[in-house]
C-alpha cells in the first residue's frame, strides 16, 4: 500500500485547534464529525472518505462509512489482511508443521509493491508472490484498490489450502513457471474466480513441446499422453487415439503447445491447484531437455475482442480485382468499404452473435518481409512470432499460403494474452478472394480466430466431434472444418469464447 | 489396381446422380461426365486449415484404388466447386508412390487444360500454383519435370515464379540448380520476394545428393 505522509498538515491542524462541524476539503479538524458529511478526518484535515483500504495509507483499514482507521496489530499478531496490521508491517502467510497457512503480521520486506511482477514471497513487500505478482492479502474487497477485489487463492506450497488475496477482478495475469525437474509436476493455482487458464509449454525447433500428463484440483488426471495413466512412451497412433478420449484436449506441437482450460464440457475449470508435467520431445520421439513454461489465467467477465491486421506485401495481386485493382495495405484497408464493410463488418456481426463479443480496438499494420509474403505453412513461426500484441489477436495477410488450398492457419489453442511468440496470431491468405467473396472471407477468418480462442472443430474430417456437448455435426457451424461451412455457435462453443483470456 | 470401364463408370454415376441430384449432390463436369459427390467428399476438399491427408482421401472417396482418377476428374472438372478443385489438384501427390505414370499424367494434364478453361486470370494462376506445387511434391524423377518447373521461372506472375522455385527445391535434385542460377542472372530485375526463395532454395538443393 502507498504510504500517506499526512503528519505536517497533522502538526498544522493542531496548531491551529479544533474546528466545527461543516468543515471542507483540506481544512483542520480533530474528529470526523468536524467535516462535511461526505469527508472524513483524517490525520487531523478533512479528506475524502475512502473507498477502498489503499487510499488511506498503509496501516489503515477503510470502513463501511468511509472512514479510514488506523490498523493495531504489531509483530507476531494474527492477522487475516493487509488492513489489521500496523504502518511498516504486512499480514504474511507461514506454513505450520501440520500443513496450515498462519497468518501474522511481519516486518514488511525491501521487495515489490502488491500487484508489481514476482517469482516468489520475498521478492514482494508484502511478502506474498501468488500467481507471479505480489498479492496483499485481504478480508473484503474494501481491503483491494480499485480494479482489484478479493478473492480466494490456493497456496501452492499447501495445496489444499487457499488465502484470500487481492487480484484484479476482471483482466490476464501470465508468469513464468520454473520447470521443475523430470518427473515432477509443475504447479499451477486456479483462484476461485478465474474463468480460464492455461499453460503454455515451450522449447526450440525442430523439438516438440507439451504436457504429458494433467491433473486437477479433484486429482483426477485430465488429460493423459497415453492409454495407460503415467504411460508415457505408447505409439503415435495410440496418442492421437487418446486425445478424443481426455476430457481435457491437449496436443503437443512443434516449438509451442497450450493447455487450456476449460476445453471441453468434460474439462471444466476447477478452483485449486492443477498439477501439469510438460516435457519437450526430440524429432525422434525422445525426451529432450526441460520445456520453459508460462501460466495465463484470466479472472471475471471480459468481452472485447482487439484485433490487430497485418499486411505482407500485397501488391500485384493475382486477385486485385476483390479490392479495387488497389495495393491491400494498412491505409487502403483503413478507408475502402471492401475491407471495412465486406470484411471486418461480417467479423464483427459473426462475433456479436456469437459472443456475444464485441470488436474491440482495430490496429493495423505494414510488415517487410518478403520471404513470407507467399507463407509456406512450415516457415508460419517466423510471421507469427511477428505478432507482438498480447491482447486481442493478431491477423497476418499473406499473399497466399503453401500447400495451395490451405486458406488461413493458426495454432489451435493459440497462446491466448502472449505476443512475439512462434504462435502468437493467425494468418489468412488473400488469395482466396480469387473465388470466394470478402464475406466468406470473414467466416473463414471468425474460425480461425475461434481456434485460437480454444475451440475445436465441431466435426473433423475423420468424424471426431469436439467433446462439447451441445454441438452437433452440423455444417451450419462456425467451426465446421469446411469453407463451406456456416456462422452458428452453440450455447457451450460460445462459453468456451466468452472465456478466452484473448479477450479484454 | 483395380479399374472401372469408363462406360460403366458413366452408367452407375448417371443413376447416382438421378437421385442426388435432387439432394444437390451432383455436379456437371466438363467433358460431359456426370458425377456423384457426396458432401463428405466436397467438404474434405474445402478444409479451411488442414489439407486432406492420404487416410483422409481414402474414407472420403470410398472407392480403393480409383482415388487418383477421382481426383483428376474433380481437378479437371470444370463445374465442380473452384476451392474444391483446387485441393483436388494439391492432393494428387499422394497417390504418386503408388501410380507414378498416372500421377504425373494426371498433373501435366490440369497444367495444360489450365490455358484452356474458363475462368478469371486470378484463378488460373492459382490453379497453374497448385499444379506446380503438386509436380514438385510428387517427385516423379522424371528429367522433363525439372525442364517444365523451369520454365515457370520466367511466369509474368511472382507468385507463379516463388512456386516454381519451391517446386525446384522440393525435387531435390541438385541438376535443378541450374535453372535457378541461370534465373539468378536477370536478378536486378527480379522481386525480393523471388530473390528470397531462390537462395534458399539454392540452399537446399546443395544439401541433396544426385
Amino acid at each position: 500500500m502507498p504510504r500517506a505522509p499526512h503528519a505536517a498538515l497533522a502538526v498544522l491542524a493542531v496548531t491551529l485547534g479544533g474546528c466545527s462541524g461543516g468543515a471542507e476539503l483540506g481544512e483542520a479538524c480533530v474528529r470526523h464529525s468536524d467535516c462535511e458529511s461526505s469527508l472524513q478526518c483524517a490525520q487531523h484535515v478533512c479528506a475524502p472518505r475512502c473507498q477502498r483500504a489503499p487510499e488511506c495509507g498503509d496501516g489503515y483499514a477503510c470502513d463501511e462509512h468511509g472512514l479510514c482507521n488506523l490498523a493495531t496489530g504489531i509483530i507476531g499478531a494474527a492477522c487475516t489482511s493487509e488492513v489489521d496490521c500496523s504502518p511498516g508491517l504486512s499480514c504474511q502467510i507461514q506454513i505450520d508443521a501440520a500443513n496450515r497457512l498462519i497468518k501474522r503480521c511481519a516486518q514488511d520486506n525491501l521487495g515489490a509493491p502488491a500487484g508489481a511482477a514476482c517469482a516468489a514471497d520475498p521478492d514482494c513487500r508484502n511478502g506474498t508472490c501468488a500467481l507471479g505478482h505480489c498479492v496483499d492479502l485481504c478480508r473484503i474487497n474494501r481491503d483491494c484498490g480499485a480494479g482489484t477485489s478479493c478473492m480466494q487463492i490456493p497456496h501452492v506450497e499447501a495445496p489444499s489450502s487457499t488465502f484470500s488475496g487481492c487480484l484484479l477482478t476482471n483482466g490476464v495475469l501470465s508468469w513464468p513457471i520454473p520447470t521443475p525437474p523430470p518427473g515432477i509436476p509443475l504447479l499451477l493455482p486456479v483462484p476461485k474466480e478465474a474463468t480460464h487458464a492455461s499453460v503454455v509449454v515451450s522449447t526450440a525447433a525442430p523439438r516438440s513441446a507439451g504436457a504429458i500428463r494433467v491433473a486437477a484440483p479433484s486429482t483426477v488426471p485430465v488429460f493423459q499422453l497415453c492409454p495407460k495413466d503415467f504411460d508415457f512412451a505408447c505409439s503415435e497412433d495410440a496418442q492421437r487415439a487418446q486425445f478424443y478420449v481426455n476430457p481435457l484436449r491437449h496436443r503437443r506441437d512443434v516449438e509451442m503447445s497450450v493447455v487450456s482450460i476449460p476445453s471441453t464440457s468434460a474439462s471444466r475449470l476447477e478452483t485449486g491447484v492443477y498439477r501439469v508435467l510438460v516435457r519437450s520431445f526430440h524429432v525422434d520421439g525422445s525426451e529432450g531437455p526441460p520445456p520453459s513454461v508460462t501460466a495465463v489465467v484470466r479472472l471475471g467477465e471480459l468481452s472485447k475482442l482487439d484485433l490487430h491486421f497485418h499486411f505482407l506485401d500485397l501488391a500485384d495481386h493475382p486477385c486485385a480485382g476483390a479490392f479495387g485493382e488497389a495495393k491491400l495495405d494498412r491505409t487502403s484497408a483503413q478507408s475502402e468499404a471492401f475491407f471495412q464493410l465486406d470484411f471486418l463488418e461480417n467479423l464483427r456481426s459473426i462475433f456479436r452473435e456469437s459472443g456475444p463479443l464485441t470488436i474491440g480496438e482495430v490496429t493495423y499494420d505494414d510488415v517487410a518481409r518478403p520471404d513470407l509474403d507467399g507463407l509456406e505453412l512450415a516457415k508460419s513461426s517466423a510471421l507469427l512470432a511477428l505478432g507482438s500484441a498480447g491482447r486481442g489477436v493478431n491477423v497476418f495477410f499473406v499473399r497466399n499460403l503453401s500447400p495451395v488450398g490451405i486458406q488461413a492457419f493458426g495454432p489451435n489453442p493459440g497462446p491466448a494474452g502472449l505476443g512475439g511468440t512462434p504462435r502468437s496470431g493467425i494468418v489468412v491468405g488473400i488469395d482466396t478472394l480469387c473465388y470466394r467473396s470478402w464475406k466468406q472471407l470473414a467466416r473463414l477468418t471468425a474460425h480461425e480466430i475461434a481456434r485460437y480462442m480454444g475451440l475445436y472443430q465441431n466435426v473433423e474430417i475423420g468424424g471426431q466431434t469436439d467433446g462439447i456437448d451441445d454441438t452437433d455435426g452440423s455444417s451450419g457451424n462456425l467451426m465446421f472444418y469446411s469453407e463451406l461451412g456456416g456462422t452458428a455457435l452453440s450455447p457451450g462453443q460460445r462459453e468456451i469464447l466468452r472465456r478466452s483470456p484473448v479477450l479484454r | 489396381m483395380r479399374r472401372r470401364s469408363r462406360s460403366s463408370w458413366i452408367s452407375s454415376a448417371s443413376s447416382a446422380c438421378g437421385i442426388a441430384l435432387l439432394l444437390g449432390l451432383c455436379a456437371l463436369p466438363a467433358r460431359g461426365q456426370q458425377i456423384a459427390l457426396a458432401p463428405q467428399i466436397l467438404y474434405a476438399l474445402t478444409s479451411i486449415d488442414t489439407a486432406p491427408t492420404k487416410q483422409d482421401l481414402e474414407v472420403v472417396l470410398a472407392s480403393p484404388d480409383n482415388e487418383l482418377s477421382l481426383l483428376r476428374q474433380y481437378a479437371l472438372g470444370s463445374s465442380f466447386d473452384f476451392g474444391m478443385r483446387l485441393r483436388a489438384i494439391r492432393a494428387i501427390p499422394h497417390f504418386c508412390p503408388q501410380q507414378p505414370v498416372e500421377c504425373r499424367g494426371a498433373i501435366l494434364a490440369v497444367l495444360d487444360d489450365i490455358d484452356s478453361a474458363t475462368s478469371s486470370p486470378g484463378q488460373k494462376i492459382l490453379r497453374r500454383r497448385a499444379a506446380i506445387e503438386a509436380l514438385g511434391a510428387a517427385r516423379t524423377g522424371d528429367p522433363a519435370d525439372r525442364v517444365r518447373l523451369a520454365s515457370f521461372l520466367d511466369d509474368a506472375s511472382r507468385d507463379i515464379r516463388v512456386a516454381a522455385v519451391r517446386a525446384l527445391r522440393d525435387l531435390c535434385d541438385p541438376a535443378a540448380m541450374q535453372p535457378l542460377l541461370d534465373h539468378a542472372r536477370g536478378w536486378p530485375h527480379e522481386v525480393d520476394q523471388v530473390k528470397l526463395a531462390i537462395t534458399e532454395a539454392l540452399s537446399v538443393l546443395s544439401q541433396c545428393g544426385p
